[in-house]
């Protein structure tokens, strides 16, 4: 009986933690191991909320566009006047130079093109994860720093069904269509420049600009705010989700929330579009 | 926009519940939210004053905080800045490769960088990331102290808070915000050459250069550093002025934290425009035509 006992601690079945992978994990330093465990977070979360919409695709629409609706009021002013000042003045910086080259009739096609592609996308994704997606970890983080989520999931209410969902699929749609206004304003603060310093009269602007535009590209941009819309959602709700310890973590969550959208948004922005240029050459040209 | 700000994040239910206003209750709050939002503006203006006014005292009395702050932000934050200059420098040399090649203009890739990039968009990027990383920071820790009370403790303890915390931060901006940029732009055009010249071929070596060097000169990179100054030095005033005016519990320091993304965003298109304004709007500073 005492024998037993003794021997006890020395023959314990293999905890969870033991073994060869759990040991390997052990050795690997902080740094890439705590990144690691983050971007898997990230992708468990948007794994479980493309399920949740999938597999029961009713009950929150009405939610997402309340959401929506709320998220825009709250935040169309400061938006529009980030993402129209930012392209407003690109737009006269660069046309300014190109008419001093003299070639403002051939260069606002290449420079609507170059613009959009790579700056109109990118400026709507900044001011999209800076303004809406630290409100959204705002939101999460609080309810997680009150308890809230803890009491959700006691009352048997999934947190992820019940207040991402909605969440998600409104700032994604928020980010998507967003840059249709910011591709207009691209193209009026080139046609005004153009006009301003370049002498360059709106119908030979225009047309030149329609004729070097195809739909491939406009579907190309819409994808790809849609892509960077999913990535700054996820991103955000998983910040929401895991804010904590004090009063300093919900800061520093908001904190890293931003950053890491900036993070991921600049590289991914850079393979989206030499893996667009590369399979779709003909595209990036002037016709 | 500050009112805009002010209650974005805060309660949905509430609005949701209460009856529709009648016309006069809505501009009632309207005129009530704007009024705030001149307030704040201000506050915001006075605050920034104050602590720029403050600065040469504390570097008489706490240098050694000044300098610690600055190292914070080297160490903590430059090396994002400058890895996320790189990666724009390489994106721009990609997406310009594909517009440059057609009309024959293989030749003039070198300017991306000294014309497009330089005269704005770095001085922009270079702002939104200061104020993700670093201003962020500024509010989660201020605003984690003032919620704690330890500003008031400092204030008992006979230390000026706005001397100790905000001017330390501010005048290590403008120790080191200057050396950040002018190392970012050194990153962004090595980045270019790397691209351009190495991965997509656009422009050999000796073209590079020359077009990069014959777009730009002396007055630019002075207006360049000192946009990026204006911009970086505007991004940590405005978060130190939400991280010591946060209130409002655990909760507060997250809805200041989004607040000062939200009002450093749009201030640093609006200095942009400004600046492109009066230094390139009448003269485009290229060496062509004039």
């Amino acid at each position: 009986m005492s024998a037993d006992e003794r021997e006890a601690p020395t023959k314990h079945a293999p905890g969870p933690f033991e073994g060869v992978g759990p040991r390997v994990v052990g050795v690997v330093p902080d740094g890439p191991r705590s990144v690691v465990a983050e971007v898997g977070g990230m992708i468990a979360l948007f794994g479980k909320i493309v399920w949740s919409v999938v597999r029961k695709p009713y009950g929150f629409w009405a939610e997402s566009l309340d959401y929506f609706f709320t998220t825009l009021r709250r935040s169309a002013l400061p938006m529009a006047a980030a993402i129209f000042g930012f392209l407003l003045f690109f737009s006269l910086v660069v046309v300014i130079f190109f008419s001093q080259a003299g070639a403002v009739s051939l260069g606002t096609a290449f420079l609507f093109q170059y613009g959009f592609r790579a700056f109109t996308v990118f400026v709507v994704a900044v001011v999209v994860s800076g303004v809406a997606g630290a409100a959204l970890t705002t939101d999460l983080g609080a309810r997680k720093i009150r308890e809230e989520l803890d009491a959700m999931t006691v009352m048997g209410i999934d947190p992820v069904r019940e207040l991402v969902v909605p969440r998600a699929i409104s700032l994604i749609a928020l980010t998507t269509l967003i840059s249709l206004p910011g591709l207009a304003v691209t193209a009026v603060g080139l046609q005004l420049g153009a006009g301003y310093y370049g002498h360059l009269s709106a119908a030979d602007f225009y047309h030149s600009l329609f004729s070097s535009l195809s739909p491939p590209e406009l579907f190309s941009v819409l994808i790809n705010c849609f892509m960077l819309g999913i990535l700054i959602t996820t991103v955000c709700c998983y910040k929401g989700l895991n804010a904590g310890g004090g009063s300093i973590g919900l800061g520093r969550a908001v904190n890293q929330a931003v950053v890491v959208c900036y993070v991921a948004l600049f590289v991914f922005q850079l393979a989206y579009n030499a893996i667009f240029l590369g399979l779709f050459p003909e595209l990036g040209r002037v016709r | 926009m500050s009112q805009d700000a002010s209650q974005r994040t805060g309660s949905d239910d509430e609005s949701q519940e209460e009856s529709a206003p009648t016309t006069r209750e809505s501009v009632e709050s309207i005129r009530r939210s704007m009024e705030q939002a001149v307030e704040n503006a201000a506050e915001l203006v006075r605050f920034g004053g104050r602590s720029i006014a403050q600065i040469p005292k504390t570097f008489r009395l706490y240098p050694s905080e000044v300098f610690q702050q600055a190292g914070v932000l080297i160490r903590g934050s430059g090396p994002v800045i400058i890895a996320l200059i790189a990666v724009l420098a390489v994106q721009s040399a990609v997406g310009g490769h594909y517009i440059f090649d057609t009309p024959g203009l293989n030749s003039y890739a070198g300017a991306i960088y000294s014309v497009a990039l330089m005269r704005g968009l770095v001085q922009v990027v270079f702002g939104w990331i200061v104020a993700a990383k670093i201003g962020c920071g500024i509010v989660a820790e201020l605003g984690s102290m003032k919620i704690s009370e330890e500003i008031d403790a400092l204030e008992v303890m006979g230390i000026n808070p706005m001397q100790y915390l905000a001017s330390t931060r501010v005048a290590a901006g403008v120790i080191v915000v200057p050396f950040l940029f002018a190392t970012g732009l050194f990153v962004e055009f090595t980045a270019g050459f790397v691209g351009s010249v190495y991965a997509m071929q656009t422009v050999s070596e000796g073209g590079f250069f020359t077009y990069l060097y014959l777009f730009q000169n002396f007055a630019d990179f002075g207006i360049a550093l000192l946009w990026a100054f204006c911009t970086g030095v505007m991004c940590i005033i405005v978060a130190t002025y939400y991280g010591s005016t946060a209130s409002g519990g655990p909760v507060g320091v997250g809805q200041a934290t989004a607040k000062s993304m939200v009002v450093n965003l749009v201030l640093i298109s609006t200095l942009a425009v400004v600046f492109a304004q009066v230094f390139y709007g009448g003269n485009a500073n290229a060496p062509i035509g004039n």
